[in-house]
């Protein structure tokens, strides 16, 4: 089992009381699933995402990862889990603007153990499949929506990870785009990685294996 | 045949001098110099009852011991080098709190790199380290060019200095170390804040 979660919830303080984003989550992903959650806008998809990164820890209930419990963890454990285990890639891309698109996929490399002279070859080896050699010394700005979100996706995967997240990652790609990145998914879920994927699109959920429907919160019975 | 001596002030340079027996050049007051040893002032009253009894006519007056002459001579300067004193302190001091509060504001700022850093698997320490290490650069290009400046301004200040350098080395160590640690705090601290909220929440901050 590569997630369980249990009674899972999230909640803002507002005002006099608090307001759930998430209530009552029983969920479970075995390892090699390639898992869609789907739900109207607000309905805390992102949320949902950004815990099972390790990016939030503010959140009751249980949550076991690969047998390892979650939420008896500290931020650093976390962060410690996020970096060994998993690649993310984000709604609103989340580059940093200051750096190059080689720059940008090199970080997670950089943080890793992984020796520099083979860092190189694994960003060449990258901007080449994803067919941006070209555009290596640009900065973010410099790059459309589209090809902002290809950085994006490529920097989530450069490290191998085992379980990848993906915020909607075709939200601004034109379809030929998003079938690629659909299909290259495909291909490294069949390579053992894990997906988890949040997107409208009936199109991309159909290449996953199980969809998980989110409503105000609740996790929807199928 | 004497050595050199300082007669007028501290600060002017001994010129040529040579004495000249009194009677030669005559004038109508006389210093004298008494070499003691103890308290110079129990010499006093002697000393008035020897020159006394060469001239019971003779006034006496202006006593006063070396120390005082001395002191006297730079009561001025020193008064003038006590305000320097306190506006070159003044001056430090804002240049530290503002140096803090440049560097610390500019690493508050990098709150939301920080967080992509650490969804992207930097730990607290790869931050830290980055964070400090570019906030203490920053720091050793600005303390080189203000040496340099210092290097340069203080040659209009040598004229005012007995016994210290102008580029007194521990005076200019002791003001780099100063500002340095203030530049690491600086840096140190905000980042570390940044770091201890979960991800999320750093990334949300713009
Ligand atoms: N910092 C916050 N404070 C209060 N409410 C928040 C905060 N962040 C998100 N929310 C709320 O959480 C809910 C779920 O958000 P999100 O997970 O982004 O939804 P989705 O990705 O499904 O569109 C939304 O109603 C949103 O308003
Ligand atoms: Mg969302």
């Amino acid at each position: 089992m590569m997630i369980k979660l249990r009674n899972l919830e999230k909640a803002y303080a507002t005002g006099y009381g608090k307001t759930y984003v998430l209530r009552r989550i029983d969920l479970d992903i075995e390892e090699g699933e390639f898992v869609t959650i789907m739900g109207p806008s607000g309905a805390g998809k992102s949320t949902l995402l950004s815990i099972l990164g390790m990016l939030d820890g503010a959140w009751t209930g249980e949550f076991y990862f690969l047998e390892q419990v979650v939420h008896k963890m500290n931020n650093k454990q976390r962060v410690e889990l996020n970096k060994r285990y998993i690649g993310f890639v984000f709604q609103s891309y989340h580059l940093l603007d200051n750096l190059t698109v080689y720059e940008n996929l090199d970080i997670p490399l950089s943080y890793r153990d992984i020796k520099s002279s083979e860092r190189s070859g694994i960003v060449c080896d990258i901007l080449d499949r994803f067919q941006m050699v070209g555009k290596k010394d640009l900065y973010p700005s410099q790059l459309s929506g589209g090809q902002q979100q290809l950085v994006a996706v490529a920097r989530a995967v450069i490290a191998n990870p085992k379980l990848l997240l993906a915020d909607e990652p075709t939200g601004n790609l034109h379809s030929a785009q998003g079938k690629e990145i659909m299909e290259w998914f495909k291909k490294l879920n069949d390579a053992g990685t894990t997906i988890v994927q949040v997107t409208h699109s009936e199109v991309n959920a159909a290449y996953g294996n199980r969809i998980v429907r989110l409503a105000d919160g609740w996790l929807v019975k199928e | 045949m004497v050595r050199n001596v300082k007669s007028s002030s501290l600060e002017a340079a001994p010129r040529p001098q040579v004495y000249r027996p009194f009677l030669q050049n005559t004038q109508n007051e006389m210093t004298i110099l008494i070499r003691a040893e103890g308290d110079p002032l129990k010499l006093v009253a002697a000393a008035r009852a020897e020159i006394g009894a060469v001239d019971p006519n003779q006034p006496i007056d202006n006593v006063r011991t070396m120390e005082q002459v001395v002191s006297q001579s730079v009561a001025r300067r020193r008064f003038q080098m006590l305000l320097l004193g306190l506006f070159a302190t003044v001056a430090l001091v804002l240049t530290m709190v503002g140096l803090y509060g440049v560097i610390s504001y500019s690493v508050s700022q990098r709150t939301h790199e920080i967080g992509i850093r650490m969804a992207l698997g930097a730990q607290q320490g790869d931050v830290l380290r980055m964070v400090v290490g570019q906030g203490l650069r920053l720091a050793m290009f600005g303390l080189g060019a203000g040496l340099a400046a210092a290097l340069l301004l203080t040659r209009v200040l040598s004229s005012m200095l007995y016994g210290v350098s102008p580029t007194d080395p521990a005076t200019f160590a002791g003001v780099s170390f100063l500002l340095a640690v203030v530049a690491l705090a600086a840096s140190y601290f905000p980042a570390r804040r940044a770091t201890k909220v979960d991800p999320m929440v750093a990334l949300r901050h713009e």
